[in-house]
């Protein structure tokens, strides 16, 4: 049975449940209430212009992934789901001659129809230059979040968006955006004046911001720096570990499929999630988040069968 | 003149606000997450995406088959040099001169790409931009790395040694006995005390094909352009000037007789 299918009554005391069997207890006002209100995020990666499904005759994926298979997945959740967050972590230009030839113009059009809330920007957005990101932009119902790029000298100054607060039901929603650095990655002539600024000391600030400051009740950051390296360069684990207020990470660029999201204690002892979905869009992820109308000690019901056995 | 009542009231609004702005305000949360496979029994295609990629596809397609210029004969890849790999490596090192603007004001000494990146012949007579994808089909960027004199020297015994003939321009090497017997770098000599400019791939520069002398460079310089759209612009130059592509063999890797 689906856990969206559950009433919330039902939900409540399942959960209760769960809680219970982890040897977590709950304050009593949890008892109390009368309804939790859910988030559904959902959320892609390094889809790299992969309009079209792989074919049928490819060895890994045949007839999988595709714009259209993505579109009609969000929409079955839709219907069941208010409150869903369409989110994507970058690249989603580059890897078939469609970008080659339209320059990220479908993949920009076909997702403002999806409803993605925002997306961050990967290293290959930059393939056609700030000119050519510039050119199909317009195209983008959608914010791009980017809160460690300074575009201030160039022409893309004030088209992205540092963070951006969303409303969904009675939760108020942070997000925000961290890059890769693109020395040595992208060519120069490409970024142009972009200036790159160290993610985690902009992390500390944006999240700051948008808890003190704004009361957001939930922090969600998009990332393209990757999930995790043997040195000391900078990821999502490492964002994860240090930051304070971050609640979920949805990364992207080491096309590291995370299935489940990995759970990473962060510096206030408290649990990050970081998502990413691997390569291509050949996956969707989805995180279900459950609110309690007051606040309360938080628990993770780590069974996840139950929905991925409903997988719409 | 503020009441008693509301002065109250608006202090504990204050008080409120200051302690909710000090404390962590976190809405606490359970959590479930997984990825869904989009295969054809988790998802169905969207009618809506599925007409607007099919104007995309259509128009795509006709893309691809579009003539981009004219060979006046077959292309294909040899050993130790071949027609395709020569005019590969001239196309992609004109372009990579005319692009590159050095920070030393010194210009790129030659061009290195690799016999495995070529992937198909090309044919006498039309050649169209799906050709041109399925000839380099890997997203590929040039770059410029500056190599010292020993690493130059160690590129050039790759290539000696080598069992395949590496797309080369700007330079005339004579193997003997899988080593180098004489290197000449535009026109002149190698010098082993002097460091060069070569343009290659990010493939390769990152020690694809083994080309371990790239690791550690004295720079590494991406110029912003693909290996494959460095071809489709020169092709698209040539045509425009009413003219064919050619390439000949030119002895410029050869056996010592």
């Amino acid at each position: 049975m689906a856990l969206n299918k559950i009433d919330r009554r039902t939900f409540a005391k399942t959960s209760l449940i769960a809680g219970a069997s982890l040897g977590v207890g709950l304050p009593f006002w949890a008892y109390a209430r009368e309804e939790v209100t859910h988030l559904c995020i959902l959320h892609t990666n390094d889809t790299h212009s992969r309009i079209d499904p792989y074919p049928a005759n490819d060895p890994n994926y045949p007839n999988m992934g595709g714009y259209a298979r993505r579109a009609d997945l969000i929409n079955k959740i839709r219907q069941t789901h208010p409150h869903v967050l369409l989110l994507d972590a970058g690249d989603i230009f580059q890897g078939t001659p469609y970008f080659n030839v339209y320059g990220g113009e479908p993949e920009l059009i076909l997702m403002t129809k999806m409803g993605y809330d925002a997306a961050t920007m990967g290293n290959h957005e930059f393939d056609n230059g700030l000119d050519g990101f510039m050119k199909v932009l317009p195209h983008a119902g959608f914010s791009f979040i980017i809160s460690n790029y300074d575009f201030s000298a160039t022409m893309l100054h004030g088209k992205t968006m540092p963070y951006k607060i969303m409303e969904k039901g009675d939760l108020k929603i942070g997000l925000y955006g961290l890059g890769i650095e693109l020395e040595g990655l992208v060519g120069r002539n490409l970024y142009g004046e972009t200036v790159y600024i160290d993610p985690l000391e902009v992390a500390r600030k944006v999240e700051r911001l948008l808890k003190e400051e704004m009361g957001c009740d939930i922090i969600i950051c998009l990332s393209h720096l990757g999930y995790e390296y043997e040195s000391e360069k900078v990821s999502d684990v490492v964002i994860a570990r240090q930051t304070r207020y971050t609640d979920i990470i949805l990364g992207g660029h080491t096309h590291t499929l995370l299935d489940p999201p990995t759970q990473i204690e962060n510096a206030a002892g408290k649990k990050v999630y970081i998502g990413q979905t691997g390569y291509a869009g050949v996956r969707l992820g989805r995180m279900d988040l459950y609110f309690n109308k007051k606040s309360s000690e938080s628990f993770v019901e780590s069974d996840t069968t139950k929905i991925i056995n409903n997988q719409a | 003149m503020m009441t008693k009542s509301k002065g109250i009231l608006f202090l504990f609004a204050l008080i409120l606000v200051i302690f909710g702005s000090c404390t962590d305000r976190s809405r606490e949360f359970s959590f479930e997450g997984h990825t869904v496979l989009l295969d054809t029994v988790n998802a169905a295609k969207d009618p809506v995406q599925e007409e607007i990629i099919q104007g995309y596809r259509e128009s795509l397609e006709a893309d691809m088959n579009r003539v981009l210029v004219y060979s006046e004969h077959v292309m294909e890849r040899g050993t130790p040099e071949g027609t395709l790999n020569n005019f590969v490596a001239d196309l992609v090192f004109d372009l990579g001169q005319q692009i590159y603007q050095p920070q030393d004001g010194k210009p790129i000494d030659f061009c290195l790409l690799n016999y495995g990146g070529l992937r198909v012949p090309l044919p006498e007579g039309e050649i169209t931009y799906g050709r041109v994808f399925e000839l380099l089909p890997f997203e590929n960027e040039m770059v410029v790395i500056t190599l010292s004199g020993e690493k130059t020297y160690e590129l050039f015994e790759y290539l000696a040694s080598s069992s395949k003939g590496m797309p080369v321009s700007g330079i005339e090497l004579v193997i003997s006995d899988e080593s180098p017997e004489s290197i000449l770098i535009q026109g002149q000599q190698f010098d082993r005390s002097r460091n060069y400019k070569v343009l290659t791939s990010d493939y390769l520069a990152g020690g694809g094909d083994s080309m371990n002398f790239f690791l550690q460079p004295i720079n590494y310089e991406l110029l912003g352009k693909r290996v494959r759209d460095a071809i489709i612009l020169q092709m698209q130059n040539i045509h425009a000037k009413g003219e064919k592509i050619s390439a000949e063999l030119d002895q410029r890797i050869s056996y010592s007789q």
